[in-house]
């Protein structure tokens, strides 16, 4: 009796993280140099740049380097939302959301960003910005520190623990700047890799766009709104119903993986395909945080999942926010399944 | 009953009707500002900069404050681009009351050499720049106010002292017109 409970707890505890969370723990790197802030110019006109970066759905896959250079400059831009309604954001990269940025446990990210929205100044007031990666572990006031209108920030982190996490900017008054557009996804893949072999895979980050439109026409940017949660617009990657105009595709009896990111900053995800299960998910997107045949994964704002399902048969699988308040504002897309050959990007 | 239910009706609808009217006008644009005896305080301002909003509730409480111990208010807008129509959104969103110049030449802007938004000006009845710089600092610590520089300026002058802290170096987001780079660190 008493050997058995012995057990029970052993795997109690090794289920609850503990051994692979110490494993984690050995390996982790804290610390890292200063920040860097400079006057210094982008010699490039790209708004971003390194073999890690893809913008989603697709996902590059992780390059074969222990250390990433990456820049993701901050822009102000006009991003066409929907069919006559567009509205200046500030995005990094300038995509609205950000580039995802793919990395692997243990890797080292060399990060530069450079404040261009003082290139901008016809149509926005340069303004300060920040950015925080919730991948990274270190000093905020160090790491996530203003940067000025035509200054660059260098800094670098190591990525700890696997996962699929945010990154957005944190200057205040940060609803803003994220309702703005400074959101997007990391993934960060375990070291040893996942402990499945997909067909497909596709990045999703779901957020809010609250807009206000003017008499003369054009949109902006509505605080009110989202400080009352009231979203204009809920969308998977930036424009609502894009997938469901030129829905992702894939072929039936494929195994699919879906990096979700719920960047909010408002609302929670309740995130849900129809016509098939969830064969694993692991929250915040690390394989110790496992769940099996799940129909939904809810997701608070600022988390993240993976999901893996396999697409049964031909067929369109809409994939939604089943809190349907937010389909009606945009959430839902949809997966075409047809044996035929899928057309290369 | 039905009498007493009147009179209440009628004794409250002019507070009503006033706090409507008060809260919905559009705000008044003034086209120079005139002088409070003790001095006038100049916010500059843009519509479509989000930094004044961390400072909303402090420039309301020295606007409920100030304006009997002699200082008038105005806020400045100078960027480029700004257009009645959106000077007015943002007064509906950041609630203030005081009357706005538009400042499209940037005259004022030059004069005083303003820099960012929301950037404070106290000025003397004499013309006399007294204070430059942020309204406070909350926008630096997730809106925890250390130092209420403008607060602290207009507190000082009603004690009748000189401005311990004159000139404080800008945040927030840029005045769009032809400042030299210099200038803004």
């Amino acid at each position: 009796m008493s050997v058995v409970l012995l057990l029970g707890i052993s795997w109690l505890v090794s289920g609850c993280g503990g051994e692979g969370q110490t494993e984690s723990l050995k390996e982790a790197v804290y610390g890292s140099p200063e920040a860097q802030i400079s006057m210094e110019k982008p010699t490039t006109s790209e708004l971003y740049s390194g073999a890690a970066l893809s913008i989603a759905p697709e996902v590059n896959p992780v390059p074969n380097a222990k250390v990433h250079e990456v820049r993701l400059d901050v822009t102000h831009s006009e991003i066409q939302v929907t069919e006559g309604v567009k509205f200046v954001a500030w995005t990094f990269g300038g995509t609205l959301p950000g580039p995802v940025l793919h990395v692997r446990q243990g890797d080292r990210v060399r990060f530069t960003m450079t404040n261009r929205s003082d290139q901008t100044v016809s149509f926005s007031p340069p303004t300060p910005h920040s950015i925080d990666f919730h991948a990274a572990m270190v000093n905020p006031a160090d790491k996530y520190r203003e940067v000025i209108p035509g200054a660059t920030i260098k800094f670098e982190w190591v990525a700890n623990y696997p996962g699929v996490f945010m990154y957005h900017c944190g200057s205040p008054a940060i609803l803003q700047h994220m309702i703005y557009g400074m959101i997007g996804m990391t993934i960060v893949e375990p070291k040893n890799g996942y402990p499945t072999k997909v067909d497909r895979e596709f990045a999703l980050v779901q957020s809010e766009l609250y807009l206000t439109k003017m008499k003369s026409g054009m949109y902006l940017v509505d605080m009110e709104a989202a400080k009352q949660k009231k979203a204009t617009y809920v969308t998977f990657n930036g424009i609502p119903k894009q997938y469901v105009d030129k829905p992702l595709q894939a072929k039936p009896g494929e195994r699919v993986r879906i990096y979700i990111l719920n960047a909010g900053p408002n609302g929670t995800s309740s995130f849900h395909v129809v016509g098939t299960l969830f064969d694993k998910a692991w929250f915040d997107g690390n394989p110790q945080n496992e769940q099996r045949g799940l129909q939904t994964v809810i997701l608070g704002s600022s988390n993240g999942a993976i999901v893996e399902f396999v697409i049964p048969e031909a067929g369109t699988y809409t994939f939604v926010d089943h809190e349907f308040a937010d389909v009606e504002l945009g959430a839902v897309g949809q997966i075409v399944a047809k044996s035929e050959a899928i057309a290369s990007k | 009953m039905r009498k007493f239910s009147s009179i209440f009706i009628l004794m409250i609808l002019p507070c009503l009707v006033w706090g409507n009217t008060s809260l919905n006008a559009p705000p008044k644009q003034v086209r120079s500002f005139s002088p409070g005896t003790k001095g006038t305080v100049l916010i500059f301002v843009s519509s479509l900069c989000p930094c004044t909003d961390a400072h909303r509730i402090m420039v309301e409480n020295l606007m409920t404050r100030m304006p009997a111990s002699g200082f008038k208010f105005y806020a400045v807008f100078s960027n480029k681009g700004e257009t009645t129509e959106l000077i007015e959104y943002f007064y509906r969103t950041i609630g203030w009351q005081m009357p706005y110049i538009l400042d499209s030449s940037g005259t004022l802007q030059k004069k005083y050499k303003a820099t960012h938004t929301p950037q404070a000006f106290v000025i003397s009845p004499q013309n006399k720049v007294l204070y430059r710089g942020p309204i406070d600092d909350s926008n630096l610590n997730q809106g925890r106010v250390d130092n209420p520089y403008l607060k602290n300026a207009l507190e000082d002058l009603l004690a009748g002292r000189a401005v311990k802290a004159s000139e404080v170096a800008g945040t927030g987001c840029w005045i769009v017109r032809s400042i030299s780079s210099k200038e803004l660190k």
